[in-house]
């Protein structure tokens, strides 16, 4: 690998790619890097993830972006959370909010209070006790105040956006930074025989790329990373059933709502997701236990009398992550590096995990068999805590309405999620780095834990139901406040186009 | 299925005061029975990560404590290599902080290595080095960026007064103290039924047993309980403690003195000073005969390293040195004992007990062992030169923190990473273990700017260090106002 002037290529314009494109300029601006990307105007993307967590908040302050001029450019909505239906049992819905549920009282995390009044009776559901959720239930949006230690900063916001005009916004960003694009598809690639390094990318229009180092965001083709370099990619398909997805925009009829919705079907589940100009409609299945045209036909049931913009786009999938996502010279960024289904909005998010890894440990001196296996031990962690996550949906239900279902409550699960299951269940414990989330879904699916924090016995029933009851009041008086969701975009983009 | 209601906790010293004391403060219906044989020890204990967990236990502010505990305020570790002629300040606080970047220390390589000292950019390290003190609570760090609510500051505690302490305290929490048990074998067998009788033949029981004892002689061995055996890390060590009185340092620092064949960890307390000599046993024996201190009792002990594989087993759970040694020289074993309850009061168990409690337990404590075991085994390797040719000889997980740190100046992912990564890296930068590679790194500042921006923040850490008074005033007027209050 050369010393100076080390020239990276990306191959794949989506989402992936030019998020990959924008987060190397800002950050090597200056440096002696030379970043190309390659992408094909006749090859559409899969346009991954209208849906966000609020960590994509964090990536656009990163590259230094407007909000408002951001919400504007991708037609982008307020999230605060993702409501699920019909998952626990038919007929049962909860909110994931996004921030706490409750607070810390003395040290013990709220949901070991809540136990302890919903043992006694003396408690409303779980996510009555987040901002996040009550705003949901009212359709309502303000910006939380990080800098308050009260209600007003325990909530937390992420958007839906189109991912193509995101793709757009972020390639302007990225070319007025000197990334230079290239419009071309690759006919084949060229590898060192003896490192077996990629070592250039040769395009059908004669063109050769060379470079010493290539990002893979080829989607789920995984041109470079599978194709050139035989990285293996290991199935998670026995714990996630559902590989089939249909997508379509519709028209909307109802005012803005700040969540997500994912409706839980006999065979998967359906999103809709509310922007600007139009709402995101998909239907998720297992192929195994719905047929195609019953899917679509389920996905136009969910309409409520939308117009449909366009023809469903149909995607064939299998959930699960290559082993190696940085193999040789190369690394594999979203779709080319692993999937798994966007039930928690983690499609993009697991961009950024890439995205992060990669500016942390490239290096181009450094020993770099050594930061490929940090940065695959990275990624691999947090793809296996998510598909964790995910799974969690699923075996942690009580319908039995259908096969799928069926299916679902007998499967065998991962022991890290066995593991993590028994402890909720039986104490309520919740490893930091799922803290709040993993609470909100759990009980939210109808898994109550069997005890609660031995601290909380200091309390008497009273006392706790009398905490329970002043944290709703506050936070109902907080969300009577705000604006309504679709007021306050409004107002964010009237005062945009005034300024 | 009911919740726990009684435990027993065995032990000897202060480790079993404070497990039976924090127990009953934060389980307030909890009954607990503690087994109390006590060793006489003396010495010192210090505690700085969780002092404030401490303080909540204890329902003390930071300076009663110092004052009813003969102690001395805790900032920073002074670690000298005498045989390469290196010495820094370690401490928990942050070094340069910078809005600028996330990582003081790739701005600290790229501008001002070698010539500068990591330490000079750190208040803590600072004030430790000139023997000063400051009110924590709310200081301005060397950046300018407000601390609120974070006390760096830790505190040296006298072992003795300590525990009478934690012994009074047992007694206002209502804790049944049991002052004389039967054998001690019959007491083990006993204790593991959940049972102790004292010597007027009254039995005590309880649904969980907590086996906090200090045991010299290394980690307890039990019948059908594996340990995974660290000595080999570490060499061949022997060790003993002495505490010499008045000895008062007038810059009271706690030093980590390493040599060629032995280690001195000598901590300040407000009437002396105490000692611990790690070596092998030739350079102990010789010290031991030498010493002028011929007062003090001087035993000599071999120093085992390890932790048992399965800390909770059924109704029985081992904590504190009962448990692991993973060194207590960088990390406290009062710290690790805060841990460590922590960690239980997460899984707290009910009754019939549930397998996959304990196994998570094992698997987090374990997991916690190690960790501070290999922020021990990086300080020794350090110290003994840092050679890479020596990694070889490293835990696996600590090979990989150091080689990922060299090729990028970044720690690797760790599940638990304890201390955090911050004094990690201040470890190997004070220790002049410098990265080799560093990712690109882009400044919002020209490259000439830089000279003011760091000279802007040596300012303010001699600074804030030049308006501090010193520790020794600062505590003996903490002692006079409080014999005032205490007067009136």
């Amino acid at each position: 690998m050369a010393t100076n002037n080390a020239r990276m290529v990306i191959l794949g314009g989506g989402t992936a790619g030019w998020m990959t494109a924008a987060a190397l300029a800002k950050k090597f601006s200056g440096m002696p890097l030379s970043l190309r990307l390659i992408e094909s105007e006749e090859l559409g993307t899969v346009g991954v993830g209208e849906s966000t967590i609020p960590h994509i908040r964090h990536f656009n302050q990163f590259l230094g972006i407007d909000e408002a001029d951001f919400v504007r450019a991708t037609k982008a909505t307020f999230k605060l959370g993702i409501q699920f239906r019909n998952w626990g049992e038919l007929g049962e819905e909860y909110i994931h909010p996004f921030g706490s549920v409750g607070f810390d009282i003395n040290g013990v995390e709220f949901q070991h209070f809540w136990v302890s009044a919903y043992q006694s009776g003396n408690a409303a559901s779980f996510d009555d006790y987040s901002v996040a959720a009550a705003a949901i239930k009212k359709n309502r949006f303000a910006y939380p105040q990080s800098d308050d230690t009260g209600w007003r900063g325990s909530y937390n916001y992420a958007f839906h956006f189109d991912a193509a005009l995101y793709a757009s916004y972020l390639r302007r960003y990225a070319e007025d930074r000197s990334v230079v694009r290239l419009e071309g598809k690759v006919k084949h690639t060229e590898c060192d025989p003896v490192t077996g390094n990629i070592c250039s990318l040769h395009l059908e229009s004669g063109e050769v790329v060379e470079a010493d180092f290539f990002v893979d965001c080829t989607g789920f083709r995984a041109l470079l990373i599978n194709g050139s370099l035989g990285a293996e990619f290991e199935s998670w398909a026995h714990w996630l059933p559902c590989d089939r997805a249909l997508a379509m925009p519709s028209t909307k009829v109802v005012g803005l709502s700040p969540y997500t919705r994912a409706t839980a079907h006999s065979a998967g589940w359906c999103w809709q997701i509310p922007l600007q100009h139009r709402v995101g409609n998909g239907c998720v299945y297992a192929s195994e236990f719905m047929q195609d045209d019953l899917a679509y036909q389920h996905l136009l049931s969910q309409l409520e009398g939308a117009a449909l913009l366009e023809e469903p786009r149909k995607f064939r999938f299998v959930a699960g992550m290559r082993q190696q996502q940085w193999r040789k010279n190369c690394v594999a960024i979203g779709l080319s590096g692993g999937f798994l289904e966007p039930l928690e909005s983690t499609s993009i998010y697991l961009i950024q995990v890439g995205i992060k890894a990669l500016l942390d440990l490239f290096s181009p001196r450094a020993d770099q068999q050594l930061l490929q296996h940090e940065f695959n031990a990275r990624v691999t962690a947090e793809y296996v805590r998510i598909r964790d996550f995910i799974i969690m949906h699923y075996a942690e239900t009580r319908r039995d309405d259908s096969a799928f279902w069926r299916y679902c409550q007998t499967m065998s699960l991962p022991d890290s999620l066995v593991q993590r299951q028994n402890i909720f269940q039986q104490v309520g414990h919740v490893d930091h780095l799922q803290y709040g989330v993993y609470a909100a879904v759990c009980i939210g699916q109808g898994v109550i834990p069997q005890h609660f924090d031995p601290r909380v016995g200091g309390y008497s029933e009273a006392t706790v139901a009398g905490y329970l009851a002043r944290m709703r009041n506050e936070i109902a008086q907080l969300v009577d406040e705000m604006p309504s969701a679709e007021l306050f975009i409004n107002h964010l983009l009237n005062n945009e186009e005034h300024s | 299925m009911r919740g726990l209601e009684s435990v027993l906790v065995l032990g000897n010293s202060w480790h079993s005061l404070l497990v039976a004391c924090s127990l009953k403060k934060k389980i307030a219906n909890l009954k607990v029975t503690l087994s109390y044989n006590e060793l006489k020890t003396n010495g010192a204990v210090s505690v700085r990560r969780e002092l404030s967990s401490l303080l909540s236990v204890l329902e003390l502010t930071q300076e009663s404590l110092l004052r009813l505990c003969d102690g001395t305020y805790f900032l920073a570790h002074h670690i000298v290599d005498e045989s390469y002629g290196r010495e820094f300040y370690w401490s928990v606080d942050d070094y340069g902080i910078s809005d600028e970047v996330q990582d003081f220390h790739q701005l600290f390589e790229r501008f001002l290595w070698p010539e500068a000292r990591y330490d000079d950019f750190c208040v803590t390290a600072q004030l430790s080095k000139y023997g000063k003190v400051i009110d924590l609570q709310r200081h301005v760090s060397a950046a300018g960026a407000q601390k609120k609510e974070q006390n760096y500051s830790g505190l040296h505690l006298n072992i003795i007064p300590f525990t009478r302490l934690l012994l009074r305290y047992a007694t206002y929490l209502g804790i049944t103290v049991v002052n004389e048990v039967t054998a001690p074998c019959k007491e083990k067998n006993e204790a593991v039924k959940g049972e102790a009788l004292d010597s007027a033949g009254a039995r005590h029981t309880a649904d969980f047993v907590i086996d906090a004892s200090y045991i010299q002689e290394g980690i307890s061995s039990e019948p059908n309980q594996d340990v995974h055996d660290w000595t080999h890390y570490f060499g061949n060590q022997y060790a003993t403690r002495l505490f010499v009185a008045n000895d008062f340092n007038p810059n009271p620092t706690s030093s980590l003195v390493f040599s060629s064949d032995s280690l001195v960890n000598a901590i300040p307390l407000r009437t002396g000073v105490a000692y611990e000599y790690l070596g092998n046993k030739i350079v102990l024996d010789k010290f031991l005969t030498q010493s002028p201190h011929s007062a003090a009792k001087k035993t000599l002990r071999q120093n085992t390293y390890g932790c048992l594989c399965r800390p909770w087993q059924g109704r029985k759970l081992a904590l504190g040195l009962a448990a692991a040694r993973p060194g207590n020289l960088l990390v406290s074993e009062l710290d690790l004992l805060m841990q460590e309850l922590a960690l239980l009061i997460g899984l707290w168990p009910s009754v019939p007990f549930q397998p996959s409690l304990a196994q998570e337990y094992n698997r987090l404590a374990t997991t916690l062992y190690c960790s501070v075991r290999d922020m021990h085994l990086l300080g020794y390797w350090l110290i003994q030169g840092g050679e890479l040719s020596d990694l070889q000889s490293l835990p696996t997980e600590l090979r990989k923190e150091v080689e990922v740190f060299i090729a990028s100046s970044r720690l690797p992912h760790r599940d638990e990473r304890y201390p955090a990564a911050a004094e990690w890296i201040s470890l190997l930068m004070g220790l002049k273990k410098w990265p080799i590679h560093f990712p690109p790194l882009r400044l919002e500042r020209a490259d000439n700017e830089f000279p003011d921006f760091f000279q802007s923040i040596l300012n303010k850490v001699r600074e804030i260090v030049a308006n501090a008074p010193q520790q020794v005033a600062h505590i003996n007027d903490l002692l006079r106002s409080q014999n005032n209050h205490a007067e009136r």
